[in-house]
């Protein structure tokens, strides 16, 4: 698989552990124990719960690639670069320093 | 895979399950009771989470499912009057089809209940399943059944989470709710889970003689490096018996809400948003979430919007006449519910952040879901005064009130892109 890097050089990964779910205005992401422990949150944006679930079937949690390959218009992937950096406080999300770009 | 627990047999057989049941499914008294409660909210009167929740989910975030109604104890306040077995309780092939259909439906997470779900029969093989299945189990228990070998044995089950119930920090006040020896034996069982490094909480109802124990049941939850949730004393099951007796004061919900905010790490969940009126929204999900984002299942197949609110007439559907699915998207008491209005509450300006309060404390204590919380913390407020009166059997409760500036924050991630 190839690894894209962002374009500050991080990228950004959905931790294997959240578990999302399609609803009619968007999405809920949860992460283990809800309101003893975790997080559960509503998502009001269909794409960017599409994003999600592309990048976990089909690149192994990199959400970086999945927008570099499935997200054509910059100002689409500026509001998704948004919308993770909000994921990330939220604990759903991982960023991670690419020091190397490997491609396989 | 689809498994659906359909398992006919039962005296009320021949339900339609492919049929929408229509309003006139209701329980007459259920559907005078919606009716009072006013239009439903718009979106424009709900914030936060809730607006997520007007419609329903596709699947609850969380079912409670009380697995058996068998229980060691005789808890005073016991919520489900549990005790024996009974009679029509789901096999253990009928439990795993519904762990299968709840996975099929992406709930994420299990919360088990009884009784004493370590008296169920079929329990391990319910949490194998589970964890197979890739749901998050908790598991509510009085731990007095949780020897060394079954503690090692959980941990292998993780993401699993364990509530053992304290309602005291001495042997006097938990035992009198929960009987003699219960508080000794809790503490064993605390010890083991903790031993087999699983992940705790101590669970405790707020009473009015738990009251002056926080800061002791807080530091026996540090002890067993678990975390301690306290919960709200609903009047429902023996609880209705026992409720006038037990409840908090005012003068004490007053001074929880500061002990709370001295210790930010106290879990409430969402038992306590009543007290969001007193100004400050507590952390945890901020409203009521029966029928919506969770549901209850109970050990002879009956479902209903949430533990707390096992009334006959609020029965939502049986599982051994229909899937739940089938329940959880058709049945016209969940359909109502999601839709019910504020009723007394629709003038007061702290709605948002109390939401009325609990529907089923209301039901149990007033026969009414229209009215305001029974522990609304605005009751006596003079500067609230009374619009309409409604004598219930603890007194006049006040109704359609003005309340000072309402907050608003967001829980929920809700990004554009
Ligand atoms: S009047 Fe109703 S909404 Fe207002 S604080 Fe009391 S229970 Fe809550
Ligand atoms: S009915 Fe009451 S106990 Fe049940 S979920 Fe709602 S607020 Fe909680």
């Amino acid at each position: 698989m190839t690894m894209t890097a962002h374009p500050a050089g991080y990228r950004y990964r959905l931790l294997p552990e959240v578990k999302i779910r399609r609803e009619a205005f968007g999405g809920i992401l949860y992460k283990y124990g809800c309101a003893d422990r975790g997080a559960l949150s509503f998502i009001n944006s269909r794409s960017l719960v599409e994003l999600l679930l592309i990048a976990r079937e089909q690149f192994a949690g990199d959400l970086s690639t999945a927008i570099e390959e499935r997200v054509s218009s910059a100002a689409s992937k500026a509001r998704l670069y948004t919308a993770l950096d909000e994921l990330v406080r939220r604990g759903y999300v991982a960023i991670e320093a690419v020091t190397t770009t490997t491609a396989e | 895979m689809t498994q659906f627990v359909q398992f006919l047999g039962r005296g009320r057989s021949g339900a339609k399950s492919c049929e929408r049941p229509g309003p006139l499914a209701l329980h007459p008294l259920a559907r005078a009771a919606f009716a009072e409660t006013g239009k439903p909210l718009s979106p424009a009167q709900v914030s936060g989470s809730q607006r997520f929740l007007l419609g329903g989910l596709s699947a609850p975030i969380t079912v409670t499912w009380e697995i058996t109604a068998a229980c060691n104890l005789r808890c005073v306040h016991c919520l489900s009057s549990s005790g024996k077995r009974r009679p029509r309780e789901l096999t253990t092939d009928q439990a795993l089809a519904l762990v299968d259909e709840l996975a099929e439906m992406q709930v994420f997470q299990i919360h088990f209940g009884g009784g004493e779900p370590f008296l169920y029969p079929g329990i391990w093989r319910v949490l194998e399943r589970c964890r197979e299945r890739d749901l998050v189990m908790c598991v509510s228990t009085n731990g007095t059944l949780i020897t060394s070998e079954r503690a090692r044995r959980l941990a292998a089950l993780e993401p699993i989470y364990f509530q053992v119930s304290l309602d005291g920090a001495t042997p006097e006040t938990n035992d009198r709710i929960r009987g003699q020896g219960a508080f000794q034996r809790a503490l064993r069982g605390l010890e083991r889970l903790a031993a087999a490094n699983l992940s705790l909480t101590v669970n405790s109802v707020l009473t009015r003689y738990s009251f002056p124990e926080l800061d002791r049941l807080y530091a026996i939850a540090r002890n067993f490096n678990a975390k301690l949730r306290v919960t709200r004393l609903r009047p429902s099951g023996r609880g209705r018996a026992v409720w006038a007796e037990l409840h908090p004061t005012r003068e004490q919900y007053r001074d929880f809400v500061a002990w709370l905010r001295e210790h930010p790490d106290v879990l409430t969940a969402d038992s306590f948003f009543h007290l969001n009126a007193f100004g400050e929204r507590l952390a945890g999900l901020d409203m009521c979430g029966a029928a919506t984002a969770t549901c209850c299942i109970c050990p002879e197949g009956e479902v209903y919007p949430c533990a707390f609110f096992q009334a006959p007439e609020f029965e939502a559907g049986n599982l051994h006449e229909q899937s739940f699915r089938e329940i959880w998207q058709r049945s016209p008491v969940f359909a109502f519910y999601r839709q019910m209005g504020a009723g007394a509450c629709s003038g007061c300006l702290r709605y948002d952040l109390c939401h009325g309060g609990c529907p089923a404390t209301k039901w149990f204590v007033l026969q009414s879901l229209q009215g305001r919380d029974p522990e609304c913390v605005l009751a006596d407020s003079p500067t609230h005064p009374l619009a309409a009166k409604q004598e219930t059997p603890y007194g006049a409760i006040t109704a359609a009130v003005r309340c000072s500036s309402v907050t608003s924050q967001d829980g929920a991630c809700q990004e554009e892109a």
